[in-house]
């Protein structure tokens, strides 16, 4: 089997995948208890108005021709109107997404190259004081609450920073200040300024998976006969490490890091809602709140998207990486 | 000497020193005054700018209020949170004010079953009273609620104030008699097998369906109460915890429950005695009922319509203590509490307004509002718990997206934050009079006199065709927010720039609480949206130009998720009248005449006796 045809083949295996993940997602909203139309129960409505509100969502018509909807607009990326906002789904979420991959991305990737180097380095020095530390904090910071290590940030360096200096050291809520600087430096100094207790949270609780992971791949590598050849030949302690050991240990990173990524756009939905965030996780936490159907399965459409590309190039990455797979 | 001088000094520097610190601290004494918020001024804005920060959860927004980055809050605060600021850390920064709530939490009970037969045993009377005696409000507010409620024997509240009907039957809490009652429905205890015997089967009795909402504590601690207490005399229970939307499809569509804890809010007007409890409402087998408890009754009915329908103020009165006497002497649900809330705001202000049934958000607080001891400027910092997410007012539905609204756009009424009786705002006056609607039906029609002085915020006249233009266009397009206000209405007619007539085919004194319920929207800006269709849903004003109202605060920006900033509307038509004209400067007192006079007589003398003199002495 040739690359190409490996690639054709993963290629149609993720599109049945996401076949049906699709109708998985239409059948889940349906099988929900409840009606987005409940919003309306205080409104002392009569019946005939309340009629009149299903109608304008589509809600009276028969469930197989709501499902050829719906499927033709997941394949044609218009996602519908918001029940609730009334609004194009898809430029709600194209609105969102930067403020997401900001957050995301940034401490995705922040918890990718700090916890491997931690992860390689305490493989290192197995035993040490630098190995014990750097375990038990990624222990324990990784089995931490997202939303407690949150709430703690905002109760130092908001409310007892500003009772003891009279402001908060870092903002408590928020993507920038409000109202925030006209300069577009200043602007954007003040953005990083805002991310930083919502990066520190989230770097925090992931950061810790890739040391582990990083400290016994590099392991499992480091009793490896190559190594004792590379000692043997009088390399550095440092080429050992980063030219043998870590190079060939950065094997399983590629998944966990693939996977990873793909779950970038669905945002953090609790980080973002405790500090306030304006990206794709509290947009799912409203629409989980108001049965917006419409919201719901575009945002858990596009987050199975990215999780079945994500992987389908971590597959592809691996066969490039790693010297032992072939395709042929 | 020397040590008398020493005292001298010594007492003089401490007076000083005393005097001193009395005049430090006397300024922050009088910022820290609270006031009590029951007084409130018809004109405003007094601010210049309301900037409104966004959080997404009650406690980012109490960080954001101890760190002084809000000065006020739109929620009110968890039992801890109340218990922490009235400690000493807090007391001079923090103010805390008191209020009730326009809702309430009750026992809904389920009288008929989904196919329209009497739901056994809870169709009975005196099954329902039986459960009514086993439940302890006064316990439930104090150990459920903490103290923060109040017990109710009525669904309309004290708030409601002269609507309220405090003399309804009331079922003191005690199991012997609950079981009287159930002795009354036909039950026999079985002793045997432990159990109350059902008159209908000769079996024991079914188990009673418990609905609770396991998503709300409150209410699922209340029901476990009340399940413990009907397992203590007998009664067998079936039990069923379950989150919102389960109840909802379970209660409200299918009707297949017993007991469900039910609440509601908002309840402004008692009208809702109709709304909910009456035949009317009771869509079965349709779903969704309005009064899916499904209670019927002729003479509440009766009484029902004419507290909706009547168009004077006593027939209503009368007919809501009616309504309440009957609700109650039927048991048609079990009313629990009503809840009593307490906000919070950062000391330091001026012209708080505690509204009744809405606490100090209230829209007279922004109108009124001022820094301690100043007649106006600043900002005022409000904290919103939740995002925004619509400011259309036409098809806008979620609280935070009106309590931004509510400060650009405005009823032709508004009501009393104290005594919640209509008044005049964007007129000077209104009439109701009856009239034939289409078919001989005997309508209502309603005259205003509108104020010449309003501008919308683009500088543009506002006149009766606005309230004709918003009224009529809403006739036509049903907006869900609306429609319930939209009742009876036939048409609306601008007679001239300043009169307006509304015509509904109904007769009801709640057509002004329908009236006051409609924002009156800018015709030059909607006509234009509203040849487009469904051009009300899509569109999204997000500019000054577009959210243009006549209310106290003028659109300045909004960045979603962060902050809205209004400013303060410089024209606004119950602007804060100008200080009269400073007094000219007084003139130096001119000596009385008198003064002059005795001057004078004594210079005579003097100058007498001095001539007197010298003559004596030649």
């Amino acid at each position: 089997m040739g690359l190409k045809e490996y690639i054709a083949r993963r290629l149609v295996y993720n599109v049945v995948l996401l076949f049906f993940v699709v109708v998985l997602n239409f059948i889940i909203f349906m099988a929900m208890p409840g009606d987005p139309t409940i919003m309306f129960i205080g409104r002392r409505m009569t019946r005939e108005q309340i009629e009149r509100v299903r109608e304008m969502f589509g809600l009276d018509e028969p469930l197989h021709k709501r499902f050829i909807k719906y499927m033709w607009n997941m394949l044609t990326w218009r996602f519908g109107i918001s029940f609730y906002t009334s609004k194009p789904v898809y430029w709600e979420i194209v609105e969102r997404i930067p403020n997401t991959l900001l957050l995301m991305g940034i401490s995705t990737a922040l918890s990718i190259a700090i916890g491997t180097l931690v992860g390689a380095y305490a493989a290192y020095k197995r035993g040490s004081a630098f190995d014990t530390a750097s375990v038990m904090a990624s222990l324990i910071t990784y089995s931490l609450p997202t939303f407690w290590m949150g709430m703690i940030f905002i109760l130092i360096f908001g409310k007892w920073a500003a009772a003891i200096f009279g402001r908060p050291l870092f903002p408590i809520a928020g993507t920038m200040s409000r109202p925030p600087p006209t300069e577009p430096i200043a602007r954007i100094v003040d953005m990083l300024w805002h991310m930083v207790l919502p990066v520190t949270t989230i770097f925090l609780f992931s950061y810790g998976q890739y040391v582990l992971l990083m400290r016994s791949a590099v392991l499992e590598n480091l009793t490896e006969d190559y190594i004792i050849t590379a000692k043997a030949k009088g390399l550095d302690d440092k080429a050992i490490l980063f030219k043998h050991a870590l190079r060939n240990a950065l094997l399983p990173l590629i998944t966990q890091a693939a996977i990873s990524f793909g779950f970038v756009l669905s945002g953090a939905i609790i980080t973002e809602t405790v500090f306030t965030w304006r990206g794709l996780g509290t947009y799912i936490w409203q629409a989980i709140q108001f049965n917006d159907y419409p919201r719901l399965q575009a945002t858990f459409y596009i987050i199975a998207l990215c999780v079945i590309i994500a992987n389908f190039i971590a597959d592809i990455l691996y066969g490039l990486v790693d010297p032992r797979i072939r395709y042929e | 000497m020397r040590e008398s001088l020493v005292a001298a000094a010594s007492i003089t520097l401490i007076t000083l020193v005393f005097l001193a610190s009395i005049a430090s601290i006397a300024p922050y004494m009088a910022l820290a005054e609270q006031p009590p918020g029951t007084t409130y001024e018809k004109y405003g804005p007094r601010v210049d700018e309301l900037l409104i920060k966004i959080y997404y959860t009650p406690e980012a927004e109490w960080a954001a209020l101890e760190a002084g980055e809000i000065d006020i809050t739109d929620w009110p605060l968890p039992v801890e949170k109340i218990e922490e600021y009235r400690g000493p850390d807090w007391a001079d920064k923090i103010w805390l004010y008191e209020y009730s709530e326009y809702g309430y939490f009750l026992f809904d009970l389920n009288h008929r079953k989904a196919d329209g037969t009497p739901n056994w045993p809870i169709s009975n009377v005196h099954f329902r009273r039986a459960l009514a005696h086993l439940v302890d409000k006064e316990a439930i507010v104090r150990e459920i609620v903490k103290g923060y409620g109040i017990p109710l024997d009525s669904v309309i509240l004290p708030i409601h104030a002269e609507f309220y009907n405090p003399n309804v039957p009331k079922y003191e809490y005690s199991r012997e008699l609950a079981k009287e009652e159930l002795r009354k429905a036909g039950f026999t205890w079985d002793e045997t097998l432990g159990k109350w015997i059902d008159p209908t089967t000769g079996k024991p009795c079914r188990p009673i369906i418990i609905y609770a909402r396991a998503d709300d504590p409150y209410r699922l601690a209340a029901a476990e109460r009340l399940r413990d207490e009907m397992i203590a005399i007998g009664l067998e229970v079936d039990w069923r915890p379950r989150e919102r939307m389960v109840c909802y499809e379970e209660v409200m569509c299918k009707y297949e429950y017993d007991i469900y804890t039910g609440g509601w809010i908002y309840m402004l007007w008692p009208d809702y005695l109709y709304d909910l409890y009456s035949s009317y409402a009771d869509a079965r087998p349709a779903e969704w009922s309005m009064n899916y408890p499904g209670f019927h009754n002729d003479t509440f009915d009766e009484w029902a319509r004419k507290l909706k329908y009547s168009l004077s103020y006593e027939e209503v009165l009368e007919a809501c203590h009616k309504c309440q006497e009957i609700f109650a002497e039927q048991v048609a649900c079990i009313p629990l509490w009503t809840t009593v809330g307490i906000k919070a705001m950062r000391s330091g202000w001026d012209g708080v307004v505690n509204e009744v049934g809405i606490g100090i958000n209230s829209w007279w607080t922004f109108l009124n509002i001022r820094p301690a001891g100043a007649e106006g400027g600043g900002t005022i910092k409000y904290g919103f718990k939740s995002d925004i997410e619509s400011l259309n007012p036409v098809h806008a539905e979620w609280y935070w997206d009106w309590e931004v609204l509510g400060k650009i756009y405005e009823s032709l009424i508004t009501v009393d934050p104290f005594t919640r009786e209509f008044m005049p705002w964007m007129c000077y006056n209104w009439t109701m009079e009856s009239w034939t609607a289409p078919g001989g039906v005997p309508g209502t029609k309603t005259t205003f006199h509108l104020l010449e002085n309003i501008t919308w915020h683009d500088g543009k006249p506002f006149t009766a065709e606005d309230v004709a233009f918003t009224f009529n266009w809403y006739l036509e397009i049903q907006p869900p927010y609306y429609a319930g206000y939209l009742v009876g209405l036939v048409k609306v007619e601008a007679v001239d720039p300043y009169m307006v007539v509304f015509y509904h085919n109904v007769t009801s004194y709640w057509i002004l609480a329908w009236i006051y319920a409609v924002p009156i929207l800018p015709k030059h800006i909607w006509e234009p949206i509203s040849q487009q269709p469904d051009a009300w849903r899509t569109f999204e004003p997000s500019k000054p130009e577009e959210l243009v109202g006549t209310g106290p605060f003028i659109f300045v920006e909004r960045v979603p998720g962060e902050y809205v900033r209004l400013k303060a509307n410089p024209n606004y038509h119950h602007a804060v009248p100008a200080p009269p004209p400073p007094p000219p400067p007084p003139a130096p007192p001119a000596p009385p005449v008198t003064l002059y006079a005795a001057a004078a007589i004594v210079i005579i003398i003097i100058i007498g006796g001095a001539v007197a003199l010298l003559r004596r002495r030649k």
